[in-house]
């Protein structure tokens, strides 16, 4: 199953990747799942946008950022382990919005 | 005239959107028309030692932020005596100087026309997936964030 993550604005600059490609091989994959890939993959660079509790329970997010799923934003409370994605979805790092 | 995002090389002068929101109102019922453009100053935001600002580039992620800027003028038509709300607001990399948003305001009286004007841009400000960089003219360059408010009712 795979899955797309986009990084946008902040967040590539500061991860030095603006898409990452993940490939898993079960197919019961929840955005907390795609998101611990996600830093496997991008290690300490993505560390001051988005950790994992030392539980492993919950996202620290860095303050504004936000959780996109294909052309959802998630609300903040919302349990990133409670998201099933199918094949082919997208999941963007959102940094806090600033518009002209 | 729809709210949208458009790539700035495929804008239009101020006064082409100015028509174009006139000749979509339902002229009688409205004696307002107030509208506001952001522009690039040159003043670095938050203001920094001596560096200016040489260019501002907006990101957003296009169909979502058309959709999201929709919602917001949609939402404060319902306010009583708004008759129409649109926002514009371009993506690209601008000058010093050059126009990045108009949001236009028509409304019963001048007072709930400039108070919606302003809350229609804190709005979109928190709300849409649009993000600003500036670049200053030792070519250093920073992402820049609004103060995050919870109220953009």
């Amino acid at each position: 199953m795979k899955v797309n993550v986009k990084l946008f604005a902040e967040a590539r600059d500061i991860a030095g990747a603006g898409d990452v490609k993940l490939d898993f091989d079960k197919e019961q994959v929840t955005v907390m799942d795609a998101l611990e890939s996600l830093i496997s993959i991008l290690g300490e660079k993505i560390e001051s946008i988005i950790k994992i509790t030392d539980c492993g329970d919950s996202l620290v997010m860095k303050s504004g950022y936000k959780i996109l799923v294909n052309k959802e934003i998630l609300n903040d409370s919302i349990n990133a382990k409670s998201i099933q994605l199918k094949d082919g979805d997208m999941i963007g790092l959102l940094p806090p919005f600033s518009g002209g | 005239m729809e709210s949208k995002v458009i790539n700035k090389e495929d804008a239009r002068s101020f006064g082409q959107y100015i028509k174009e929101f006139e000749n979509s109102l339902d002229i009688g019922v409205g004696g307002a028309i107030v509208s506001f453009t952001g522009v690039v100053r040159q003043d670095p935001s938050p203001k920094n030692e001596k560096v200016k600002t040489q260019t501002v580039t907006i990101e957003c992620i296009e169909d979502l932020a058309t959709e999201k800027l929709k919602e917001i003028a949609a939402k404060f038509e319902n306010r009583p005596n708004i008759f129409k709300v649109a926002i514009i607001h371009f993506y690209g990399t601008f000058s010093i100087g050059e126009p990045m948003v108009h949001v236009l305001v028509y409304a019963a009286h001048r007072k709930e026309a400039f108070k919606t004007l302003e809350d229609v841009v804190d709005s979109y400000k928190a709300l849409a997936p649009l993000w600003k960089k500036e670049t200053y003219q030792d070519q250093e360059s920073r992402w820049i964030y609004h103060e995050i408010k919870n109220d953009h009712s």
